[in-house]
């Protein structure tokens, strides 16, 4: 990288005009090899960055490469290499049929390598999902699960990234264990879920147990206790206790119990993907106890308003704002 | 300097570049769009395109190539889907779209901040700057709306940076820092 010639190029009216979005190919590259030349002109460019993206109506959401890879690489896989490769596994295939054939011995097949599908829940969305087996998948808003079209005998593999809650069809023969963020989770049958950040993996179990594991330990949580892994440190751990409200976003079923005002309202945004909220400071101390199953959004926010002796209203944008009455 | 259909040969190339441009280029996008989500379909159909045409175009330069491609399917995307709004009432009252509360509480703080910074902006420079940010419009928009030309504009909004940034306290600037933490830390389930 040359300094010297990158130092000139950048002015202030460049820069404006690039976060104003109104930079040409050209003036972009000028700026982007500007940012990379230096830490020092790194820090100036993400503060001023920061600001400008303060004033937008949406946040800058920093996208996560290798998950954005593993989504699209499908589409690049047409290669001449692959193809030869796929030839290759199959005249192994025949080989070993040939062997089995003259030798009349019992060889377990090795596990085929599978095709695995990839389902995504977009932005502000989730999916539900029955897999083979007749497990229950519900990925929440942003997340990924790799799982194959049908399941072997012996093994039930998946791998998530982000938040899914399962429910997972009993099947002691094949265990059911979910991959991903530098843990497994091995399911005895049972309902959780879990999510992770960059930091921690947490399974939360409503029904029978859970193992997490890798090569550093293990966890086992079983019904009412959560599960966390920490990724940095290595480190499991148990707790004693869920967030019932965890899987709303799967169940639509909502516990309160003498729940603030923010909780629920926090809680019924992340379930919902909607912002819920209040201005006034005062409605900060209501608190009320509640359970709800299956009812729509507006019936809920009809009852805590009852309950609350408050009102709600929905802005042109779509947010719930709750006012003194 | 490289000819894409030989730089090209196979997936890990491409991967290579995808690894390479994606985070710059999805910025860059996002400048233009200002949605996160738009701009990375953007680029990702940017990268489809030029697997596609591997083997029917010679480029000379694959950096110039991928810039110019984000900046044009960007304008295109924002054509087709582009509902603009004021949003500077919603900026004001603190109100945004990420539902936690805490998240909230912070990030009116630096809203508050900026706020009072772009008080210290000469009036013909808040005028531009507001135009541009709160209403989204583009510099020939503001320049046509204010009668000056688009080199006015340009300038009102290098000035405005200027200001913003010599304005905006160390104290703001350690709040954004706390800000984008929080956002780190607020994907941690709030149970635990």
């Amino acid at each position: 990288m040359n300094n010297d010639s990158n130092n000139n190029v950048v002015t202030d009216e460049l820069l404006a005009k690039y976060l104003a979005g109104e930079a040409e190919p050209q003036e972009a590259m000028d700026v982007d090899a500007w940012v990379a030349a230096s830490d020092a002109q790194q820090r100036v460019f993400n503060n001023l960055f920061d600001v400008f993206q303060a004033t937008a109506a949406k946040p800058y959401e920093k996208p996560d490469i290798s998950s954005i890879w593993q989504q699209v690489a499908a589409l690049f896989t047409h290669t001449p290499t692959t193809r030869k490769m796929r030839r290759g596994w199959l005249m192994a295939a025949a080989a070993a049929i040939a062997v089995l054939v003259t030798t009349g011995l019992y060889l377990q097949f090795r596990p085929q390598p599978v095709a695995l599908q990839t389902a995504v829940a977009g932005a502000g969305t989730i999916k539900n999902m029955q897999l083979a087996d007749g497990t229950k998948a519900v990925l929440n808003t942003g997340s990924q699960l790799r799982y194959p079209a049908s399941f072997t005998a012996d093994s039930r593999k998946v791998q998530l990234t982000g938040e899914a809650y399962f429910e997972v069809a009993g099947n002691a023969a094949a265990p059911f264990v979910v991959e991903g963020n530098g843990v497994s989770i091995k399911v005895l049958g049972t309902a959780f879920n879990t999510a992770a950040n960059d930091s921690t993996v947490v399974a939360e179990v409503y029904e029978g147990r859970v193992m997490l594991y890798n090569d550093y330990g293990k966890v086992i949580a079983g019904a009412g206790q959560t599960g966390v892994y920490y990724k940095l440190q290595h480190r499991f751990q148990l707790l004693p206790r869920v967030n019932k409200n965890s899987s709303a976003y799967a169940t639509a079923r909502f516990y309160f119990e003498n729940d603030s005002l923010p909780t629920i309202c926090e809680v019924l945004s992340k379930a919902c993907h909607k912002k819920i909220m209040f201005r006034e400071p005062a409605l900060a101390s209501l608190k009320m106890s509640s359970v709800f199953e299956n009812q729509s959004l507006d019936y809920i926010l009809e009852v805590i308003a009852a309950t609350l002796n408050i009102q709600y209203t929905y802005e042109d944008t779509g947010t719930v704002v709750f006012t003194k009455e | 300097m490289k000819v894409i259909s030989d730089a090209i040969t196979d997936s890990h190339v491409l991967e290579g570049y995808f690894r390479q441009y994606f985070e710059v280029l999805h910025r860059y996008a996002y400048t233009i769009v200002k949605d996160s989500e738009e701009a990375k379909d953007v680029v990702q159909s940017v990268f489809i395109q030029l697997w596609q045409r591997k083997n029917d175009v010679a480029i000379q330069s694959i950096r110039s190539y991928l810039y110019t491609a984000t900046h044009n399917t960007s304008l295109n995307s924002l054509r087709s889907s582009k509902t603009r709004q004021t949003h500077q009432g919603r900026f004001v009252a603190g109100s945004s779209d990420t539902g936690n509360m805490q998240e909230e509480i912070d990030s009116r703080e630096i809203r508050k901040e900026i706020l009072a910074a772009l008080d210290h902006l000469p009036d013909r420079c808040r005028v531009v700057f507001y135009k541009s940010r709160f209403e989204e419009k583009t510099y020939t928009e503001i320049a046509n709306e204010l009668n000056v030309s688009v080199k006015t504009v340009e300038g009102q909004m290098g000035k405005a940076l200027r200001i913003l940034r010599e304005v905006l306290s160390y104290e703001a600037l350690v709040l954004l820092l706390i800000w984008s933490l929080m956002q780190e830390l607020i994907k941690f389930p709030g149970s635990i």
